[in-house]
């Protein structure tokens, strides 16, 4: 069922950041397969895109 | 026998509102009474309607409300003395509005009910107490959903609070601007850096506006909604994140620094005698009249809307244009429990007009307020001189009220208007004198009564639009 508000992506994203612990658990989850790899270079490229994806930068290509 | 929809009920697809003399109905839809059922199923929804924060509803058989047949289901509700708009509150109303609405969805969502907005116009004001009235807003939980009301409210709740508390910049004339209120991106260009560290602001303002701009264009391509629901959201997230909004609203404080009127309840201009006269005058043109719903233009401290409800009157509306004379108002009286006054914020010379779609949506104040009896007293100097209106406008807007009004009149040796007169170029005000008024009000309204107060300068008149 769709609400007959529109909430909007960001929005959506945003209620599970301000959402406690368990919204940040979802937003782990969402984005867990980049953020978890932090440990290998491959996936240190794909945490500093996940963390650009939150903080609404562009993803860094220099590295 | 069907009367047309309100005009500014047609936004949920489930439900439509309809008023006629006696109360406002409600046509629901199958689902739209499916929910009803719902939640009227919940103790959050038995204590609403017990402690009269939601308002008064019985469901009613469809062929007995005045509505389209082709409804499922109608629900019939309390009519609000006077319908009041978020852009005419004070900074203390919004704020106990924001409680009203987190108060009575997360109550709700504990028994598998959420509201599917937070739309500051579903708040209305009886009084000076808040009251829920958008009944239609409450629906079945849907596993795995966000809250859909989230960005609404920080829209039409959080934002003009911030706006107001943290950069000092009045909310109303923006909300009147923006029927949708003030979006995150605007907030964060307003607020600036000005606790931009501080958590609820950089969650709701900051990042908000940057997820919004970020996610612009994904909406399309993105099942969130979907991924969301499988990465395990649920009511305990919304919960916490309505818990977070409470918080953040209980600690936004507007320390406002004294305003040009603040400390006009002093009224060191007046003498006692004076103020007992007029006292004296308003209580008996109130009791003459049957528990009559009396409008206070420039109102200030209220201290004449008090005489007036003291005097009989079911109801007193309490206007000014300062916003901070209002908000002192407005905690006064929930200080005293008195609920029989409704403080408003309005600049006389700029009224709110009609608004929304087709301009139909918020119908403007004149049309809106029909008094039973108009105060408009320490008021006329300010509008024929500060504001420059000219006596025969300042009666025309008086007698759009189409109520009887009790007018007071300052002499030009009266202190306050000669104050007024002092800053005009010599012969541009001439015309600013009793003579000239008591023409300007013959012309619309019969004098039935007039008295000259005691210090000499100022003229009272209870007249009756003619």
């Amino acid at each position: 069922m769709i609400a007959y508000l529109d909430a909007g992506t960001g929005s959506m994203l945003m209620a599970a950041f301000a959402g406690g612990a368990a919204g940040i658990g979802v937003l782990l989850r969402l984005y867990g397969h980049r953020i978890l790899g932090v440990f290998s270079k491959k996936h240190r490229l794909e945490a500093e895109e996940t963390f650009g994806d939150l903080m609404g930068k562009a993803p860094s290509s220099d590295t | 026998m069907s009367t047309p929809p309100d005009p500014g009920s047609f936004r949920d697809p489930l439900s439509r509102v309809y008023v006629d003399r006696d109360a406002v109905w409600r046509g629901l839809s199958e689902r739209g009474l499916a929910d009803y059922q719902a939640y009227a199923a919940t103790d959050a929804y038995r204590a609403a309607q017990a402690d009269g924060r939601l308002v008064a509803t019985t469901p009613v058989p469809v062929a007995e409300a005045p509505i389209d047949a082709t409804w499922a289901g109608a629900l019939r509700h309390e009519r609000v003395g006077v319908v009041t708009y978020p852009y005419e509150w004070a900074f203390s109303m919004l704020r106990d509005a924001a409680r009203l609405q987190l108060a009575l969805s997360r109550e709700a969502l504990a028994e598998g009910v959420l509201t599917k907005d937070a739309s500051s116009y579903n708040v209305q004001f009886e009084g000076s107490r808040p009251v829920f009235i958008d009944v239609g807003s409450f629906e079945r939980l849907v596993p795995g959903e966000p809250w859909a009301g989230y960005r609404q409210f920080c829209e039409l709740f959080l934002n003009p609070l911030y706006l107001q508390a943290l950069a000092g910049v009045p909310f109303q004339p923006l909300l009147r601007g923006s029927q949708n209120g003030i979006s995150p991106t605007i907030a964060a260009a307003a607020l600036g850096s000005r606790k931009r560290l501080r958590r609820d602001v950089l969650t709701h303002v900051r990042l908000h506006s940057r997820a919004e701009a970020h996610y612009a264009d994904a909406d399309a391509e993105r099942d969130v909604r979907g991924e969301l629901k499988r990465a395990g959201f649920g009511p305990k997230i919304i919960d916490a994140q309505m818990a977070n909004l409470q918080r953040a609203v209980e600690r936004v404080e507007w320390k406002a620094a004294a305003s040009t009127w603040s400390t006009y309840g002093q009224r060191g201009h007046y003498t006692d005698a004076d103020l007992d006269a007029k006292a004296g005058f308003v209580a008996r043109a109130t009791a003459a009249l049957q528990g009559p719903m009396v409008l206070d233009l420039g109102a200030n401290d209220g201290r004449f809307s008090r005489v007036a409800v003291d005097a009989g009157a079911s109801l007193a509306v309490a206007v000014d244009g300062d916003h901070l004379v209002v908000d002192h108002l407005y905690r006064q009286l929930r200080t005293d429990g008195e609920r029989r006054i409704l403080p408003l914020v309005l600049d006389l010379a700029d009224p709110s007009p009609s608004l929304g779609w087709r301009s139909r949506e918020r119908p403007s104040f004149v049309e809106r307020v029909r008094p039973d009896l108009v105060l408009c007293l320490a008021v006329i100097h300010h509008l024929a001189l500060s504001n420059t209106v000219p006596f025969e406008e300042i009666v025309e807007l008086l007698h759009d009220f189409g109520a009887p009004v009790v007018v007071e009149m300052p002499h030009r040796d009266d202190p306050m208007a000669a104050r007024l007169l002092a800053r005009k170029r010599d012969g541009l005000f001439d015309h600013y004198d009793r003579p000239q008024w008591e023409a300007a009000l013959g012309r619309r309204f019969t004098v039935l009564e007039q008295i000259g107060l005691p210090s000499g300068t100022r003229t009272l008149y209870l007249c009756q639009p003619s």
